[in-house]
């Protein structure tokens, strides 16, 4: 069965599905262009009851170690640059969707978030490493490859029995399981949510390939491709760390086309201390985690 | 006279704990590649959890070189602490849990990354270099898992995540 046609068919047998607030798409849509003035990005920013306090506490908190405390969205913009206020915003507006439990990956209240804002640290480490430009829109690309999980989560809690037993007895990565046990995996029902948000399209990819970034499209951009091969980093790291895994755990897989696609040697001293280097961002990952009170 | 609660403490990952309390529990959450090493000892009423990340510190230098994430450092530090703070070697009940792995790793990437395999290899040299019988093993899988330590028993629980824990 075609794979959107799967997905339509999931989702629509959801009661709600999970809905990021449109605020998101307009902040994103501001913040990428370059001419846009802070005063604009205010006047969409304080639509949102609580978004600009969020916006603010988080401007304000030890990770941006400012040397004074900012109260206006244009002091933020000035202080901190678009790209940081775009992941600012995109880690608040996040919240509202990760931080919920996910029964069909035993993931309770909290666990999906710690997850993602970890592997959002991650990628953005590891795009500060690779020389990849935009840091932050990594950051977003790693905080939200996992978002499918929470619709895809619906319909694997009545089959869990049903994938531990493909697990077991075919040797399957769990996105293979998903597919066997419900039609579609969680990259694919991600990447269908982040279109309906109206995201940018290389967010989508990054979330629809975070597992396989050997099987991006042909005319995916090198540009593109490097940010799905350090969002796929990110991910294993994540796993190996463990913060916020659920039953899944590490059923996956390393996609080795990763090296070329980031221009470096498959040497596993290297990765090793890349992961060790990452291990030391935890206290900056409680500093996020505990802005929003949930660590 | 009111009964005292018992006290959860989480032992992250790169520390180690040790505790006399009656009143505490010891845990360590979400091991996936990870380590830990518990070690009680049940005539003293003493024991510890220790949690590191990966096997060997020769990869790293300078501020990456914290003892506590590597078993080739962090474990023999834990091992002379616990002895050095009232605990006997000779008691020590030890045991080993955690050191998860990708999955399917014998593919395409080779051993790359084999950090949950190691981990578990370079605790149990470091064990038997100490002279320290392990007592129960519970490291592979795909799984990550929580392990518990009661300093009022020296049970040792452990779970996956959404599972009932098991006592080991």
């Amino acid at each position: 069965m075609d794979s959107q046609i799967t997905v339509e068919k999931l989702l629509s047998n959801m009661d709600t599905l999970p809905e990021l607030p449109e605020v998101a798409f307009k902040v994103s849509q501001l913040l990428d262009d370059p001419s846009t003035d802070a005063k604009a990005l205010g006047e969409v920013i304080i639509l949102d009851p609580g978004l600009l306090t969020q916006v603010l506490k988080l401007c304000n908190s030890a990770q941006y170690s400012l040397s004074r405390k900012i109260a206006t969205i244009s002091e933020a913009v000035a202080l901190l640059g678009h790209k940081a206020l775009r992941q600012i915003v995109f880690t608040i507006i996040s919240h509202s969707v990760l931080n919920r439990a996910v029964n069909g990956y035993g993931l309770e209240t909290g666990a999906l978030w710690e997850n993602s804002i970890t592997c959002g640290m991650y990628a953005k480490q590891l795009a500060l490493k690779l020389g990849f430009a935009d840091t932050e829109l990594a950051f977003i690309a790693g905080l939200l490859r996992d978002i499918g999980k929470i619709a895809l989560g619906y319909h694997l809690a009545s089959k869990s029995q049903a994938v531990r037993q493909i697990i077991r007895g075919q040797r399957l990565s769990f996105l293979n399981a998903e597919e066997q046990a419900t039609g579609a995996n969680h990259s694919v029902m991600g990447a269908y949510l982040s279109t309906r948000w109206n995201l940018p399209d290389k967010l989508t990819l990054a979330i629809q390939y975070h597992h396989t970034p050997s099987k991006l499209p042909a005319e995916t951009s090198a540009e593109d491709r490097k940010l799905v091969a350090l969002v796929h980093l990110a991910d294993i790291f994540t796993m190996m760390n463990g913060t916020g895994t659920g039953i899944d755990g590490l059923m996956y897989t390393l996609d080795g086309q990763i090296f070329e696609m980031l221009d470096i040697p498959a040497n596993g001293d290297t990765l090793e201390l890349w992961y060790a280097e990452l291990l030391d961002l935890q206290s900056e990952i409680d500093v996020v985690l505990n802005t929003f009170g949930s660590n | 006279m009111v009964a005292q609660t018992t006290k959860e403490i989480i032992v992250p990952v790169g520390e180690f704990c040790l505790s006399s309390n009656s009143h505490e529990i010891l845990k360590a959450l979400r091991v996936a590649a990870s380590i830990v090493v518990v070690a009680y000892d049940p005539t003293a009423g003493r024991g510890g959890i220790a949690h590191m990340a990966l096997p060997e510190s020769k990869i790293a230098s300078g501020n990456d070189r914290a003892p506590g994430k590597f078993v080739d450092l962090g474990l023999p530090l834990f091992i002379e602490a616990i002895t050095k703070h009232g605990g006997d070697k000779a008691h020590l009940q030890i045991k080993i849990v955690g050191g998860s792995q990708l999955f399917n790793f014998g593919g395409g990437s080779g051993n790359l990354l084999n950090i949950g395999t190691r981990n578990a290899i370079t605790a149990r040299t470091i064990l038997n270099r100490e002279g320290l019988p392990v007592e129960k093993t519970e490291t592979g899988g795909n799984k990550p898992r929580n392990v518990m330590l009661d300093i009022a028993t020296g049970q040792v629980q452990v779970s996956h995540p959404g599972e009932s824990p098991r006592i080991i």
